[in-house]
C-alpha cells in the first residue's frame, strides 16, 4: 500500500477492505481446548469412581480430581504460548472470552480455598467443587456459546447448569449422600455434552471454514 | 490525517479489533514496514491511537490499539464521507 491521498469513494472502499480482511475464519482445531478439558475431566472422573471399585477405597482417591486442574493448566498455559505467532490481533470476542474463563479459574481456586478451609475445620464439603463443575462451568459454557454463536455449547452450558441447579436443590433438601453416589456418571454424562461434542462440532465447523469469528 | 490511504487502512483495522500488533497491520495492509512506522508514528502523535512497545518472548512485539479521540475522529471522518457521497 501507498501513500496518498484517496478521493471520497476510494475512501469507503477502503475502508469496507480493510474491514472485510479482520475478519477472522475460525482456527483449525478450535475445539480442541473443549475437547481436551472434557475428556480430561471424564477421564479423571472414570479413574475416582471405577478405582475404590477396582483396587479398594484409600482416602487419598479423593484428592484425584486434583489432577483435573494440575494436568489441565499447565497444558492450556502452554497452548496459549504456543498460538501466540508473529502476527496477532485481539477481538472484542477475544477478550471478553478470555476474561470469562479466567473468571471461572479464580472461581474454582475460590472453591478450592473454601473447601480447604471447611476441611481444616473439620467439616468435608467437597460437593462445592461438584456445584462449581456444573454450574459455574456449565454457566461459562452457555455465554461462551451466545459470544461466538454456537448453539451446542448454549445446549450443553444448559444442561450443566440444570444438573447443577439439581445437585444443589439435592444438597439443600439434605440428599447428599444420596445424590454423591450418582454424581459421578452425571459429571462425566454433562463433559460429555458440554465439551467434547461442542468441540467436535466447532472443529467440523473450523474444517468446512464456515464460520466467522468476530 | 485520516485522508491518507495508509492512515486510513490502519484505523479502518483497528476500529475493528481490540488491538493488533505490527506485523499483523503490516501484513493486512500490505505495506512496508519503514512507511508503516512513520504512519503509525503519525497517528500516535495525533493521539489517534495508543502505542505499546513490549516483547513477546525473545522479540520485540508492537500493538496498537485505538483511543477514544481516535475513534471519534474516524467517526466523522466516515459521516462526512457518507455526507458527500449522498450529496
Amino acid at each position: 500500500m501507498e501513500e496518498k491521498n484517496l478521493n471520497e469513494r476510494e475512501s469507503l472502499e477502503l475502508i469496507a477492505r480493510m474491514i472485510g480482511r479482520t475478519r477472522r475464519k475460525l482456527d483449525l482445531g478450535a475445539g480442541n481446548v473443549f475437547i481436551f478439558w472434557g475428556v480430561l475431566v471424564v477421564a479423571v472422573v472414570a479413574l475416582a469412581y471405577l478405582l475404590p471399585v477396582v483396587a479398594g477405597y484409600y482416602s487419598w482417591m479423593s484428592w484425584m480430581y486434583m489432577l483435573i486442574p494440575a494436568v489441565g493448566l499447565p497444558v492450556t498455559f502452554y497452548w496459549q504460548s504456543k498460538k501466540r505467532g508473529d502476527a496477532e490481533m485481539v477481538t472484542y470476542t477475544d477478550r471478553i472470552s478470555g476474561e470469562l474463563w479466567k473468571l471461572v479459574m479464580w472461581i474454582a481456586v475460590g472453591s478450592v480455598v473454601l473447601g480447604l478451609v471447611f476441611l481444616l475445620s473439620g467439616l468435608n464439603v467437597w460437593y462445592i467443587m461438584f456445584v462449581f463443575g456444573f454450574l459455574v462451568v456449565g454457566m461459562a459454557t452457555a455465554v461462551q456459546g451466545i459470544i461466538i454463536r454456537e448453539r451446542s455449547l448454549m445446549l450443553g452450558g444448559m444442561f450443566g447448569v440444570l444438573a447443577g441447579g439439581f445437585l444443589c436443590v439435592g444438597i439443600i433438601a439434605g440428599a447428599a449422600r444420596i445424590l454423591m453416589a450418582f454424581v459421578s456418571p452425571m459429571l462425566a454424562l454433562t463433559y460429555i455434552l458440554m465439551f467434547i461434542v461442542p468441540g467436535c462440532i466447532l472443529n467440523a465447523k473450523a474444517k468446512r471454514g464456515c464460520y466467522e469469528g468476530a | 490525517m485520516l485522508h491518507s490511504q495508509l492512515r486510513l487502512a490502519v484505523m479502518s483495522i483497528l476500529m475493528n479489533v481490540e488491538e493488533a500488533d505490527f506485523v499483523y497491520l503490516r501484513e493486512k495492509t500490505e505495506s512496508t514496514a519503514g512507511n508503516l512506522s512513520v504512519q503509525i508514528d503519525k497517528l500516535s502523535a495525533a493521539g489517534y491511537i495508543a502505542v505499546e512497545k513490549g516483547f513477546a518472548g525473545k522479540k520485540t512485539r508492537t500493538v496498537c490499539r485505538v483511543t477514544d479521540l481516535g475513534r471519534c475522529a474516524f467517526e466523522r471522518y466516515v459521516d462526512a464521507l457518507r455526507d458527500y457521497i449522498g450529496r
